[in-house]
């Protein structure tokens, strides 16, 4: 082996080391460590019902709205990803990081009927029946009842990290 | 070269070199990457380096022997040997004869057609097997 | 008669142009974040642009020479053939945001996910290139693009707080959420979105291309002038507009259709299906100006029959290499790799490598062999001085910046 190709493979091995290293020391639950992810399921919820809000007043399409949905699904999936690496070796860790999967799963499921409403247009299956019922919603069916749900899983998740000292 | 084979040249001994006749052209400056177009004035290639006649490399030069000349311009992968080091194999230049330059200005000039010369082959290539081939490929853009 | 309707049509076209998946992206991730606070760079970007724009448009139409010939003619073959590297990749991730933007405004138009319209958005991009005239893709996108005005209606609509916004933009600081190293990491994205050094190959190649002479300099100038700045004005209209409804909701960009919501609140649907259109005329015109960037700046350099006006065959590995680029970033986007992520990287990777551009033009501009009497005088070379201390500060702070915040998370 020539020298350079010597140091080249010195290079390559430290690579190697440092990539294994920072992979072994995954990061453990705390205020710190939590504040991304939380924050970006905060305003994957938040745009989420904005949306349902535009689209409740018909300021939205339903192709926006769901497109809008769907991306923030996507957004509550890759947070829920980052926490479920973290590594808690005390139970008060195990129990904030169970605490916030289980509130981005209430996020997630509101996200999914958000979505699901969102996609339904304005004549969908399920319009009769609520006007049987003297609703008078604008805009595509169950979407109030969604936005309410949204609401709820947004006041969770804020509470929870009000708890875990989340600014 | 080695040192030793060099007879060494006192500094009297040197003559100025004679006056060229005509435009004095800096190879490396006129003509050294210089756009090259054909006598329709469609690109052909760039000079990626220069082929000399004359004296071969490490040989000592005869006393009186006739100053080197271009010979061709030279394209194709010698333009990878002239930035990372080496030579190609005689056979894999692409010559454009000297004998075609009509004209150096800050563009270089062949008097003849590009699809006559070796260094459009790749151009000529692509036209008859790819791009000549997609509907509307040898019309105007619409 | 006409010559004015030429001057505002070239006007029209530059302000429509302008815009991009990296402006409509990073503006609105920085005003969801930062409010006005960063609206400065873009004031420095436009300024830089034109600077920038009008010394390469200069330099094509006095020696009919395109940027990329002069840069390998004058750096020579090693530090040309570096500079082709790093621009051409730029220009492929480039090309591949801007594609996923079309794919993505599409999606938010149909609601059919944005992987199933990647590859008509590649088939469209390609068409035009191989069959329309430069002249009407020009015009044509430029125009259209032109909706994206909706942004400002939108602005006045929300019947925002002005004073807050002002404050923000002529008092600039850092908001508490968001450190110091993040702040400076987002102006340099919006530096290099502002300066995207593939404008420069389009311009420059763009002037050969339509064959100007010293005489329609004057317009060129006047195009650039106005449109740019104007262009800017937008661009920090699609700031405000996410500053004044997601900020406060606590929503951070990070998708196109994020970008829509405040368009919709203001205007209901009739302004979403005007942002659209608008996003989707940008993204495909600025698509058609990378893929030819990309062609230009690989047929400069080796010297290959290059240009729109010409028959497709009678440019047949400029040809092929736009159909290669436009296929490679197709594979990219069907790996399935965020289009949004793509563009923020390829912002930042853009004010990287804008050096590699501007100096040759700022040296080239001086040079008396190409220019004769047109070289830059004295309060331009003033301007360019300063601005290539700016270029190289961006350049050398992004990598650094980008490590220590993580990419700007």
């Amino acid at each position: 082996m020539t020298r350079q190709g010597r140091r080249l493979a010195a290079i390559f091995l430290a690579l190697a080391v440092l990539a294994g290293a920072l992979a072994a020391c995954s990061p453990r639950p705390s205020a710190d460590t939590l504040e991304k992810p939380a924050k970006d399921v905060f305003a994957a919820v938040q745009a989420a019902t904005l949306a349902v809000d535009l689209r409740i007043k018909d300021s939205t399409t339903a192709a926006a709205g769901s497109t809008a949905a769907d991306d923030m699904l996507g957004e509550v999936e890759s947070a829920t990803d980052e926490v479920e690496g973290f590594t808690a070796p005390t139970e008060k860790e195990k129990s904030l990081r169970d605490d916030m999967l289980a509130t981005f799963a209430t996020i997630s499921r509101a996200l999914l009927h958000a979505r699901d409403a969102l996609t339904a247009p304005g004549n969908a299956p399920g319009k009769a029946e609520q006007q049987e019922q003297g609703q008078s919603g604008a805009g595509a069916d169950g979407l109030p009842e969604v936005l309410g749900e949204l609401r709820s899983a947004t006041d969770q998740l804020k509470a929870l990290m009000t708890k875990a000292g989340i600014q | 070269m080695s040192a030793a084979k060099r007879r060494t040249i006192q500094p009297h001994e040197v003559k100025p070199a004679p006056r060229p006749a005509g435009l004095v052209l800096d190879a490396q400056l006129h003509l050294l990457d210089r756009q090259v177009l054909d006598v329709d004035g469609v690109p052909v290639t760039t000079v990626d380096d220069l082929e000399l006649s004359g004296p071969v490399p490490d040989e000592p030069i005869p006393e009186g022997a006739a100053p080197p000349s271009i010979t061709a311009l030279l394209t194709g992968p010698v333009l990878g040997t002239r930035i990372f080091g080496g030579r190609p194999p005689s056979d894999r230049l692409i010559r454009i004869p000297w004998d075609v330059v009509a004209s150096v200005d800050t563009v270089i000039t062949v008097g003849v057609r590009s699809d006559s010369l070796d260094a459009s082959w790749v151009e000529r290539w692509l036209r008859n097997h790819v791009i000549g081939r997609i509907p509307g490929g040898s019309h105007d853009p619409g | 008669m006409k010559r004015l309707l030429g001057v505002a049509l070239g006007i029209l076209t530059a302000i429509g142009g302008f815009v991009d998946i990296g402006d409509l992206v990073t503006n609105a991730v920085v005003g969801s974040r930062f409010g006005l606070s960063l609206a400065w760079v873009v004031v420095v970007g436009v300024v830089g642009i034109c600077l920038f724009a009008n010394m390469s448009g200069r330099v094509a139409a006095v020696s009919g020479r395109a940027t990329f010939e002069v840069i390998r003619e004058r750096m020579g073959p090693r530090a040309g053939l570096a500079n082709l590297g790093a621009s051409f990749l730029i220009n492929l991730m480039t090309v591949t945001a801007e594609i996923g933007g079309i794919a993505l405004a599409l999606q938010l138009a149909s609601g059919v996910a944005y992987l199933l319209w990647v590859p008509v958005a590649l088939l469209a991009v390609w068409l035009v290139i191989w069959r329309v005239k430069f002249k009407i893709m020009e015009n044509v996108t430029g125009l259209l693009g032109l909706s994206l005005v909706v942004f400002a209606v939108a602005l006045f609509l929300l019947k925002p707080d002005w004073g807050v916004l002002a404050s923000q933009a002529f008092t600039p600081s850092v908001p508490k959420e968001e450190g110091a190293g993040v702040y400076w990491y987002f102006a340099i994205a919006l530096f290099g979105a502002a300066m995207t050094p593939y404008e420069v190959f389009f311009f420059s190649s763009g002037a050969v291309e339509e064959r100007w002479k010293v005489k329609d300099l004057l317009q060129a100038r006047i195009n650039v002038l106005l449109g740019f700045p104007l262009g800017g004005f937008l661009s920090v209209a699609i700031a405000a507009c996410a500053a004044v409804v997601l900020l406060p909701a606590g929503i951070s960009v990070t998708t196109l259709s994020q970008v829509a919501l405040p368009v919709a609140q203001a205007g209901g649907q009739l302004a979403l299906a005007v942002l659209i259109l608008g996003v989707v005329a940008a993204t495909f015109g600025a698509a058609l100006e990378t893929t030819l960037s990309s062609g230009y700046t690989l047929a400069q350099f080796f010297g290959w029959s290059w240009g729109k006006f010409r028959r497709p065959a009678q440019a047949a590995r400029f040809h092929m290499s736009m159909i290669v680029v436009l296929l490679a970033g197709a594979a990219v986007l069907v790996t399935g790799v965020d289009p949004i992520l793509v563009t923020e990287y390829s912002v930042v990777f853009s004010a990287i490598a804008l050096p590699l551009t501007y100096l040759p033009i700022l040296i080239v501009s001086n040079d008396p062999q190409y220019m004769g009497e047109h070289v830059n005088n004295r309060a331009v070379n003033i301007a360019g001085l300063v601005y290539l201390v700016i270029i190289l500060a961006a350049s050398l702070a992004a990598i650094p910046l980008m490590i220590a915040t993580g990419a700007g998370a």
